[in-house]
């Protein structure tokens, strides 16, 4: 018999919390909460510069920089062992859908045309040369791509059972009370 | 096969638990049918994964349905599930799993896509008022030879539930309560005319029909004025204390406790006195529904340790117990691999030395006792309210 997971606490019929959901993802993978945690903020960050960047302009470039940008760079050291995780993860594999795979090519172009973006004009690139000649050819498109991906990656999860719809029936189930709602 | 409404009986909030679940698969890990069957459509998280594009297309037409062998194939694993509720334990996020599946059968019923044994459990409830295909009017055979009181206005009445009622090797756990009862000088009865609690039709999605038991025991139980009720079958108390209040909008005029609870308190007061403790190595077996989805732990143990001087605990206990095999109608549809689910039980018992292997559940013991004989074990399987009785002292 395969070894069991311990419960300590359970409650039938149980409940659905924002802190449950949020100790539930700490208990099951930490890379799932720093993951989670950073795609939100980047995805917020990401739409505030898109959207209000016309209204506020200078005042989003600690937000451009900072949050957007080393939060971005992070995420994209992280993503590699995530995804190995999921690849080499048999029950994970066996619940994967196709729009999981499509989500996870979209962050791949989004990381990449981040990168290509987050290297221009930039003193660690000169260290990488061979980076810098592979992203030169990207560097006209990559911030274009960059932002319709991200708008492609947010219809396609909110039409299909993708991140953005598992975000916000997430969100609807850690806000009901009622049995029936 | 008119497909777009199967699971169209969703609410909002299992059909935000298809789409909330984060594909961790910790509940694949864990699912004691899974773990013996190695069929993907066992899986919980693989059902979900597979239930989500049905209710994608009722959502948005343009989405692709799943063919016809995998609907099936998703029915056939709807049915192949215990209900023991581990998936719902392990979930890290306490997704209702097992209202999940209850809801996904109801669905295939009225899609007349359950199995056929199923079908034929539910039809036989509804003409004979139990699942077993036995005459109603042989429910209280069990009560021969034994001092049961069949009267009214008794203040305590026994809901003695399907399986106890006509299994004959179960008469031994029928018995046993009356023994008890009887011991603490408890102002006792059973129904005049009781009914099946309604969990085959529950369990197997044949819901539309559950009401009429619902109603049908409450009102003779009501109507007889009795404040309280005991059960010895925890599916039976299950649905007393969870499914009834909901499916009547109110809560019931009576207490409803199962016996364990019943004489622990017994024990407690002074109602009852056990003989000195016998030299056995004795388990205890947590059915799923008491312990997990009913939160009766300590109680049977409690008691067990006051007729026993060694009380062992198996591993997977408590709210981590290991299904027998035997709950959620599973044995009907499969009974080899149940059984072979609850044969994992008996080695369990058998590896921690224990020489009885004690569970307050009918079903439990039921399954846990076949496989016992089917794989040759020592290990002596018992009802707790049987096991409890041997050890009264006589006043």
């Amino acid at each position: 018999m395969s070894k069991t997971k311990e419960v300590k606490e359970f409650e039938y019929p149980p409940k659905v919390t924002f802190s449950g959901v949020l100790k539930g993802l700490w208990q099951t993978s930490k890379l799932d909460v720093l993951f989670h945690s950073l795609m939100a903020i980047l995805l917020v960050t990401g739409l505030a510069i898109d959207l209000l960047g016309f209204v506020l302009g200078g005042a989003l470039a600690p937000v451009r920089q900072i949050l957007h940008g080393y939060l971005g760079a992070i995420f994209t050291i992280i993503y590699p062992f995530y995804i190995i995780k999921i690849f080499y993860t048999r029950k994970i594999r066996m619940l994967m859908t196709g729009i999981n795979y499509l989500d996870f090519l979209l962050y791949t172009v989004l990381i990449v045309t981040g990168v290509t973006v987050a290297s221009t004009n930039q003193i660690w690139v000169d260290n990488l040369p061979w980076l810098a000649d592979a992203l030169s050819s990207l560097r006209q498109y990559a911030p274009s791509i960059h932002t319709i991906t991200t708008y492609v990656w947010l219809l396609i999860s909110t039409l299909l059972p993708g991140g953005f719809l598992h975000g916000i029936a997430t969100i609807y189930l850690t806000s009901i009370k009622g049995e029936n709602d | 096969m008119s497909t777009p409404e199967f699971l169209d009986n969703f609410n909002k909030k299992q059909v935000s638990w298809m789409y909330a679940c984060s594909k961790c698969g910790e509940c694949i890990d864990e699912c004691p049918v899974y773990q013996q069957t190695s069929d993907n459509y066992t899986a919980p998280g693989f059902k979900i994964k597979k239930m989500r594009p049905i209710i994608n297309k009722q959502l948005l037409s343009f989405t692709s349905m799943p063919s016809e062998s995998e609907i099936k194939n998703l029915t056939k694993g709807l049915y192949e599930c215990t209900l023991c509720g581990r998936c719902v334990s392990v979930c890290p996020y306490q997704y209702d799993l097992v209202e999940l599946w209850e809801k996904a059968r109801e669905s295939a019923v009225k899609m007349g896509l359950e199995p056929t044994p199923i079908r034929e459990m539910m039809e036989t409830t509804l003409t004979d008022k139990n699942f077993l295909k036995r005459p109603h009017e042989r429910r209280k055979n069990w009560t021969r030879r034994l001092d049961v009181p069949e009267k009214e206005g008794a203040e305590t009445l026994y809901f003695v539930g399907c399986v106890t009622s006509y299994t004959p090797s179960l008469r031994a756990a029928a018995a046993g309560v009356t023994a008890i009862l009887n011991a603490a000088k408890e102002d006792w009865a059973i129904l005049g005319d009781e009914w099946c609690c309604g969990v085959p039709l529950k369990f197997g999605g044949g819901t539309e029909r559950f009401r009429e038991f619902v109603t049908h025991n409450v009102n003779l139980i009501e109507a007889s004025g009795a404040k309280k009720v005991v059960f010895s079958c925890p599916g039976c108390y299950r649905m007393f204390k969870q499914e009834y209040p909901k499916i009547l909008g109110r809560s019931l005029k009576f207490s409803t406790l199962h016996v364990a609870e019943l004489v622990n308190e017994y024990l407690k007061v002074g109602k009852l006195s056990l003989k000195e403790k016998l030299d056995e190595k004795i388990s205890y077996h947590d059915p799923c529904e008491l312990s997990r989805l009913l939160g009766v732990i300590d109680e049977p143990r409690k008691a067990l340790a006051a007729t026993s001087t060694t009380l062992l605990e198996l591993p997977e206990n408590k709210i981590n117990t290991h299904c027998c095999g035997g709950g959620g109608l599973y044995k009907g549809v499969d009974t080899e691999n149940s059984l072979e689910i609850a044969t994992k039980r008996i080695r369990q018992a058998e590896a921690i030395g224990s020489e009885t292997l004690v569970s307050a559940c009918p079903s439990c013991v039921m399954n846990l006792y076949q496989s016992a004989r089917r794989a040759n074990s020592s290990v002596q399987v018992l009802d707790f309210a049987d096991a409890i009785s041997r050890q009264i002292k006589e006043v």
